[in-house]
Formats: C-alpha cells, sequence, structure tokens
C-alpha cells in the first residue's frame, strides 16, 4: 500500500501534475553490413551497402512529471513500474548481393533497459492519511 | 543540366515516360515502341504477361535455372526478362539461405551476380529500365500482405539502380561529363512521390550519396514541400535534403557561411524538414551552436527537439553531440537512449562525460541517460561506468540504472553483487517502486544462473514489495527454476 507523502500533508505541495507520454519506438544508430563487389565493363563497383540500425529503443506508455496549471493543489504518485525493451541488431547476410527488402537484419537480443514509472496526480493533502490502492 | 521547374504530384503512366527519355539514349519503356541501340521486339501485353510467369511458374532446380542464365539462346532475352530471372535465382537464394543450405545459396547467388553483369554490360540505360520496373510494380496496400516476392524485386532493382549510378558517377569523376548521372537522378527524384516504394527507393539509392547536386535542389525542396502535406515521407525529405546540403558543401558549390545563413532564414519555416535541416547545419557549426540550441529551447517543441537531438547523436562529432544533448536536456526529460547512439560511436567520450558529469554532482537524470548510453550497447565497456556509478553516485535512480548494466551484460554474478549491494541502501529497501524497478532488472537474467535468481528472488519476497511486483517476481521464479517454483 501506498501513503500520501507527509510533506505534503505539512504543506509543502509541489503543485505537480502527472502527463502521460505514449508508447514509441526509436531506433539509434548504424551497422553498416558491407556491400558486394561487381565487375562492369572493367570497373569495379560496390553493391549498395546495407544497413541495419544498431538498436531500437521500445519505451512504454509511462508518466512524467509536470507543473499544474490548473491552480488545484496537486502532486504525483508513482504506483507502477514498467519496462523499456532494448532490442539489439545484427546483419543477416553481409555476403548476399540481392537482399529482400526487410531481410537484411535479425533480432539480435532483447533486453530489459530501463525503468519508467507509471504515476497518477493525486491531491495533496493536508488531512490525514489516505492510503492508495497499488 | 538547367534546373527543372518542381512537378505536382504525378500518374505512374507520366513518370515513366519522363523516365524513359530522361536519358542520353532513348530508351524503350515495358510499354512504348524500341528504339536504338538495342533491337527488342515491340512488348504487347501478352508478352509482358508471358515474361511474368517466369515468376509464377513452379521453381525450376538449380542447374536448370543456372543453365538458363548462361546458355546461348537464339533470341536474345530483353532486359525485362533478364530482371525476372535475378528476381527468381535472388528469391531461390533467399530460402536457402534461410534454410542454412549456405553453399547452394552462394552459387545461386553468385549465378545471379554474373547474370547482373552481363545486363549492365549490354543495357547502357540499366538505371532508367530498372526504374520503370519499380514504378510499374503495384503499390503495396495497408494492412494487406505484399505480393510475393515482391521485396525481393524491390531489392534487385535497388542493386541495379545503384550499379548503375555508381557506373555513371565514375564516368563523370573520370571525363567530367555529369549529365548520365544527373538525369537519373532526377528521374528517381520525380518518381518518389508516386508511391511508398518509390519514395524508399529513392531513399535507399540517394541518402548519403554524391549524386544530388544543385540541379536537384528544385525537385529535393519540392518533395520537402510534399512531405508538409504529408504526401511523402517527412524522414525521407529531411534525409534528402540533408544530403544535398553536404554535397553541396563538399562540391564547393556552396560555402558553409552561405548554408547557414541559409539556415537561419529556414528556421522560421513551417516545414519541419526544412527546420530540421537547418538546425542540423547550425549544431554543426561552432560558430552557431549556442545560437541553434538557444532557438530550440525557447521554441518548446518537444517532437522538433527529440528529432534534432537524434540527428545530433548520430552525426555531430562526439564531444559536440554531448554538448548539444547536455544543453537540451531538459527538453529530453522523457526521451530514453538519447546517448546511445553517442556511445556507439566513441564509448570513452560518454564515460567522460559522466566521470564529469558525478564530479560536479549535479542532474541525477543526465548521469542515468549517461549510464544507459555506454551500459546498454553489446561490449563491456559499459560496466566500468556502471563499476563506479554503483559505488559512487549518490542518486539512486542512477544506481538502479547500473544494475540495469549488470544484468543486460549477463554478468549474473556481478549483477547478483550488484542487487545486493543496492538493496543494503534503506532509502531502496524502503521504497516499493525502487524495488519493482530491481524485479523488472532480473529480467535479464532470467535464462543465466538460476541459482542467483533463486538467492536474489528469496530476498525480495522478503521486502515490502506490492502485490503486482511480487506477481511478478513470482512469474520469473516460475519460469527460471521451473522445477522448484516459489
Amino acid at each position: 500500500m501506498l501513503t500520501v507523502d507527509a510533506a505534503a500533508a505539512q504543506g509543502n505541495c509541489p503543485k505537480s501534475k502527472a502527463v502521460t507520454i505514449p508508447r514509441n519506438v526509436e531506433f539509434h544508430g548504424v551497422i553498416k553490413c558491407g556491400s558486394v563487389k561487381l565487375n562492369v565493363g572493367g570497373a569495379t563497383f560496390s553493391g549498395p551497402a546495407q544497413g541495419c540500425p544498431l538498436l531500437a529503443i521500445l519505451v512504454p506508455e509511462h508518466e512524467v512529471e509536470a507543473v499544474q496549471t490548473n491552480g488545484e493543489r496537486t502532486q504525483t504518485r508513482v504506483y507502477e513500474q514498467v519496462t523499456t525493451w532494448i532490442h539489439h541488431y545484427a546483419c543477416e547476410r553481409d555476403w548476399l548481393l540481392f537482399i529482400p527488402w526487410g531481410s537484411s537484419c535479425r533480432l539480435a537480443s532483447t533486453k530489459a533497459g530501463a525503468a519508467l514509472p507509471r504515476m497518477t496526480t493525486v491531491p495533496c493533502q493536508t488531512v490525514g492519511p489516505v492510503i492508495l490502492l497499488p | 543540366m538547367s534546373q527543372r521547374a518542381p512537378k505536382t504530384h504525378l500518374t505512374p503512366t507520366v513518370v515513366t515516360f519522363a523516365v524513359v527519355i530522361a536519358g542520353v539514349f532513348l530508351t524503350t519503356s515495358i510499354t512504348a515502341p524500341p528504339t536504338a541501340p538495342q533491337t527488342e521486339p515491340q512488348r504487347s501485353p501478352a508478352s509482358l504477361i508471358e515474361a511474368s510467369r517466369l515468376v509464377t511458374t513452379p521453381q525450376p532446380s538449380m542447374r536448370e535455372l543456372a543453365s538458363a542464365s548462361n546458355a546461348p539462346s537464339p533470341k536474345s532475352p530483353s532486359f525485362v526478362e533478364l530482371v525476372k530471372r535475378i528476381f527468381v535465382l535472388s528469391d531461390r537464394t533467399a530460402t536457402l539461405a534461410r534454410d542454412d543450405e549456405i553453399d547452394a545459396a552462394r552459387e545461386l547467388d553468385n549465378e545471379a551476380k554474373l547474370l547482373l553483369e552481363r545486363i549492365m554490360r549490354a543495357h547502357s540505360d540499366a538505371g532508367e529500365r530498372a526504374l520503370a520496373m519499380v514504378i510499374e510494380l503495384p503499390a503495396a496496400v495497408p494492412g494487406e500482405a505484399p505480393q510475393p516476392g515482391f521485396h525481393t524485386k524491390l531489392g534487385v532493382l535497388q542493386v541495379i539502380l545503384a550499379a548503375e549510378l555508381a557506373r555513371r558517377q565514375d564516368a563523370a569523376d573520370k571525363r567530367g561529363d555529369r549529365d548520365r548521372v544527373a538525369s537519373l537522378t532526377l528521374a528517381l527524384l520525380d518518381s518518389m512521390p508516386i508511391n511508398r516504394h518509390t519514395a524508399e527507393m529513392g531513399d535507399r539509392v540517394l541518402y548519403r550519396s554524391p549524386y544530388l547536386q544543385a540541379a536537384h535542389e528544385p525537385m529535393v525542396l519540392h518533395l520537402v514541400e510534399l512531405a508538409g502535406e504529408d504526401a511523402v515521407s517527412p524522414e525521407i525529405a529531411t534525409r534528402l535534403l540533408s544530403t544535398l546540403w553536404d554535397n553541396l558543401k563538399a562540391s564547393g558549390a556552396r560555402s558553409s557561411a552561405k548554408l547557414a545563413r541559409l539556415a537561419l532564414v529556414m528556421l522560421d519555416d513551417p516545414n519541419p524538414s526544412q527546420i530540421i535541416v537547418a538546425c542540423r547545419q547550425l549544431l554543426s557549426d561552432p560558430r552557431y551552436r549556442d545560437l541553434a540550441l538557444g532557438w530550440l529551447l525557447e521554441r518548446d517543441d518537444a517532437e522538433l527537439t527529440r528529432s534534432v537531438a537524434k540527428l545530433a547523436g548520430s552525426e555531430l562529432p562526439p564531444k559536440a553531440a554531448i554538448a548539444v544533448l547536455r544543453a537540451l536536456s531538459p527538453m529530453l526529460q522523457h526521451t530514453r537512449g538519447t546517448f546511445l547512439a553517442i556511445g556507439a560511436r566513441a564509448p570513452e567520450v560518454v564515460a567522460d562525460a559522466y566521470r564529469e558529469q558525478l564530479a560536479a554532482g549535479t542532474h541525477p537524470e543526465l548521469r542515468r541517460e549517461l549510464v544507459m548510453g555506454i551500459g546498454m550497447l553489446p561490449n563491456a565497456r559499459g560496466l566500468t561506468i556502471a563499476r563506479l556509478a554503483l559505488s559512487q553516485d549518490p542518486s539512486v535512480e542512477v544506481r538502479i540504472q547500473a544494475l540495469f548494466v549488470h544484468t543486460f551484460h549477463n554478468d549474473a554474478a556481478g549483477a547478483e553483487a550488484a542487487i545486493h549491494q543496492v538493496l543494503n541502501d534503506p532509502r531502496v529497501a524502503s521504497n516499493p517502486m525502487h524495488l519493482a524497478a530491481i524485479i523488472l532488472a532480473l529480467q535479464n537474467l532470467e535464462h543465466e544462473d538460476a541459482n542467483v535468481i533463486a538467492r536474489v528472488g528469496a530476498r525480495l519476497q522478503r521486502m515490502a514489495i506490492t502485490p503486482r511486483s511480487r506477481a511478478r517476481l513470482n512469474e520469473l521464479l516460475a519460469r527460471s527454476i521451473p522445477n522448484e517454483g516459489r
């Protein structure tokens, strides 16, 4: 069970609110998978270099604390933690010349990368404790 | 080559026609009458249907495919027929590779490569012909699976286009005549608004290539304009405009100072692609970096800031990128993994940035991101910083992030030690949310040492965790220690 912070009961209300950030996927970095040499008319060219994202971060829906703008005396309360997942990629095959679109990368690993909070906005209580169900 | 006025959105038929007259030699489209230099039969709809059967008949054996590619034929196959043979070879190769029949896949791939080289030698307008085939491919319907072999065909046609552009660029470098590479580039740009796969083809072939030059600026700006109307992907438009500016700078066609002045004007443009490219230009120039940072912070646009931060992380010199992300961090508070792209390029720069921030004793959120930026990469350098953070960082959140790093690297023994060290902190032991975060980190050890999970799990079960955390922990223990359960 969670209870309202004693500081709020003493008048130190932060006047904040929980703002929901929607789920998002971000790709970061690039791995170059290499390219195959072609010989045309005596000149050598490289086929298009394939690339994969280094990793993708799946950020779940969560909340951040922001300033309360409606004048109410509120604060945020964290009630759960959710996982940010990190997916690492690797080049599928860099010796193939013709790679179907969408096939050059494979998922190498998926790991929990961090914890993010789920929050709710609650009033700053001045009298007695308020018990919040988890 | 003279600059062309930008077109509005064009139908495939119009652009196909434009494509096939764009080359130096008049070429044959799949519907137009044949012209020099290649002698080809006029292609009726019936012959097109016949040619397309190559990709729908039962799969021939490898031996049949190889001999069909190279045996002399009384009637020379057309460009389209040869490319369709590569489609079949490529499809079979991908299947063999997927089934781990690597030797057989390599053999077929080599046959396809030889066939491609033959096509390129026989057709000096292979680029225009390939682009026509890209345009004629039926667009994928959103929500529906694409036609069989769709992605294989695009992969093949991408190689032909890229090889043709490389060939023409080589000729331009040697002889100084850019007409042919410029015309094919323009044809690609013209085709991009047609549908999603033509746009992606242009992006794949032109992004970070030397082909975009001053002559293409009107068309690139037109694509940027279309992106503002959601007719073209804004990310693709941004990438092409960035590539164009890089090429103009590299060729000397436009000085850094002139691009900076243009960027300053573009900051007032409502088009997001123009603004992002402008910010990229200004942030890359130390003389204008602070100005751009100040403008971004004042504008207070979280989505724009995130896009610019991502560009900075992957493109600016590492130390400059760190400085930019530090400055923008108040607006990136809910963005995770901000420093990962820099960590992949220059892990020691990120490590040094963490040490500096730790010494300063400020901005724990920034320190947490720096630990993540170096720790969540597939090399063990992050463990050094994680150990430093665990032993010296005063912030509980940073130390929990360091704990994630230990579990991320499958260092079960190190992770167990880290978990117990963190749990010994009364601020952690008394806070159900900190304990919930630790249980999330434990997920990374699920397939590692079951004894570690059991010992840590047993300690956590005796602590003040929420019912939801308890259920999650019990599920994890059941999966990791199936015979012992809780």
